[in-house]
């Protein structure tokens, strides 16, 4: 665990946050699957799929892909670390990280517009 | 950022001093490239070419998106829950004499699980009953 005061202590923390946030998510995803797709399940695939088309999910949608991004882009910028490129330019790669992230959300905002406003 | 820290060393990462280099160690980082490939494909496909459930039965008539999600699923519970075998390891520290096992059991019952959701596909018949 780095220490409270050195550089990365957030991306520590919001690295070690996403992954289990998108654990989570997974046990969710698992058991709605097995609600809808299997035979035995107690719902309607497409009666539910209907209800997760709402502006809200589409909006959770969003924001689980921000939080994965989080994730995924920290993580390769630790696994560039760790053949030791950009260390003592850490600073700038979290930036250029989360940077990169940020325009992928907005494109995937501007991609979903349609399905937010109606 | 209030107080200014006595330890501030020039060179970072997001770990502490050494990385312990073990198998659960480059398997974590083997994984996360894995996932990168799997995830993206998945998102792409749950959002590009996602519909109705009979689609979704059509297309995974084709072994590429068997393979697709069983890849994902394989390794994305193992990365996730090695992930937290990390945390966990390094809470409990030296209290944890079943962590392994029970995560290694946890891993299984999912994938199977998951294989099961799956399996109604191409049988079209619940493997175990859930
Ligand atoms: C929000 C976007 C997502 C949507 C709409 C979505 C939708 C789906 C659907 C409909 C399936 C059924 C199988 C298929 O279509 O081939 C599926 C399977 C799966 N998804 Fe997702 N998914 C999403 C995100 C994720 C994420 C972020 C993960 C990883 C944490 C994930 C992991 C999986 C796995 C492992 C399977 C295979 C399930 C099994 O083996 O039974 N999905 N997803
Ligand atoms: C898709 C690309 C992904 C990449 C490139 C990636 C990369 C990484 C890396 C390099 C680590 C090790 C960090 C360290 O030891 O310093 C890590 C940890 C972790 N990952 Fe991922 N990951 C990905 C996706 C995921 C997903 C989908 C999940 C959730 C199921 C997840 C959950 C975790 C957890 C819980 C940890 C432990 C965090 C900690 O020790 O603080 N990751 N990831």
């Amino acid at each position: 665990m780095p220490h409270k005061h050195t550089r990365g202590y957030k991306a520590f923390w919001a690295h070690r946050v996403s992954g289990l946030l998108i654990l989570g998510y997974l046990y969710l995803h698992l058991c709605l699957l097995s609600a809808v797709l299997l035979p035995s399940g107690s719902h309607d695939f497409n009666a539910v799929a209907k209800v997760v088309e709402q502006p809200i999910f589409i909006v959770a949608d969003l924001v689980l892909f921000a939080i994965i991004l989080v994730h995924v882009l920290n993580g390769l910028r630790l696994i560039v670390a760790d053949f030791g490129w950009m260390i003592r330019e850490n600073r700038f790669a979290i930036w250029l990280s989360m940077a990169v992230g940020a325009i992928m959300v907005l494109i995937a905002v501007l991609t979903l517009m349609p399905h937010l406003v109606g | 950022m209030a107080t200014p820290s006595p330890v501030k060393p020039e060179v970072s990462t997001a770990r502490s001093s050494t990385p312990p280099v073990s198998w659960a160690w480059i398997l974590q980082r083997f994984s996360g490239l894995l996932l990168l490939v799997f995830l993206a494909g998945h998102l792409w496909v749950e959002h590009f070419m996602n519909a109705r459930v009979d689609v979704i039965a059509s297309r995974l008539t084709h072994g590429i998106y068997d393979t697709l999600d069983i890849g994902l699923l394989i390794v994305v519970v193992y990365h996730g829950l090695n992930g937290l075998r990390g945390i966990l390891k390094e809470t409990l520290e030296g209290r944890a004499v079943w962590l392994d096992y029970t995560l290694s059991c946890l891993g299984i019952v999912t994938v199977v699980w998951g294989v099961d959701i799956l399996w109604a596909f191409w049988y079209h018949r619940p493997f175990l009953i859930f």
